[in-house]
């Protein structure tokens, strides 16, 4: 959902666990491409969708990118907490995956602000970083260096995230 | 550009929609993904109406 004043909409598209779209934005038309993420569970399922926005990434022309949404995944084990976790073998096997999914996307992961975890159980055992904003290096010159925010939980036992220029408390 | 995600687990009850409201006006976000809205359309005016009258998709 975005704003139509200060945007035009070039074209959309939709795969498993994703639904993107190519926007001109602003006043000096800066082409973006805004991808938002909902992966499942099952590591299978998170390679198919990881493979196809490289797919799109590839395909894709000239652009800044930004892909944000709940990745299920998290690049390492100090971003999942009292979750029985395996290093031995799934769990290691899909950082491994997912971070190399990064490299190859070229876009970057930015520190948590107000707070380390993005997910809470409802129990408030177990808590993890699976929510992420994640953008090209081009996106910070266009729009100047960002912060991102976890804002507070209410509704969800997901928190907002929140990626805006300038360091500033939103 | 202010650009915002959210996992909100359903976006049927009037209590999830004010709340994107609130976090719309807010915080002026001008990009919203949401995920798990649960809704099978969600059209232009939905999201006009979020976004408390202003155009978007």
């Amino acid at each position: 959902m975005w704003n139509k004043e200060c945007s035009n909409l070039i074209f959309s598209f939709v795969g498993e666990g994703f639904v993107g779209v190519c926007l001109d934005w602003g006043v000096l038309k800066h082409r973006c491409v805004i991808i938002s993420v909902y992966a499942k569970c099952d590591l299978a399922a998170k390679r198919r969708l990881w493979d196809k926005l490289l797919q799109v990434r590839r395909v894709v022309g000239e652009a800044v990118w930004c892909i944000l949404g709940d990745f299920n995944a998290v690049r390492n084990a100090d971003e999942r907490r009292g979750i029985n976790f395996d290093l031995s073998n799934t769990h290691a096997l899909e950082m491994n995956y997912f971070n190399s999914f990064l490299r190859e996307m070229e876009v970057e992961d930015q520190n948590l602000l107000e707070r380390r975890y993005t997910w809470f159980h409802p129990n408030g055992c177990a808590m993890s970083r699976i929510d992420r904003i994640l953008v090209s290096e081009e996106w910070n010159e266009v729009w100047g260096d960002s912060s991102l925010w976890v804002l507070p939980r209410d509704i969800s036992d997901h928190c907002p995230l929140l990626l805006k220029e300038g360091g500033f408390r939103p | 550009m202010l650009i915002t995600t959210f996992n909100i687990r359903g976006l049927g009850g009037a209590l999830k929609r004010n709340k994107v409201k609130e976090l719309i006006r807010q915080h002026n976000i001008e990009f919203m993904a949401l995920q798990e809205t649960k809704m099978e359309v969600i059209n232009n005016s939905f999201c006009k109406n979020l976004r408390g009258g202003v155009e978007c998709s």
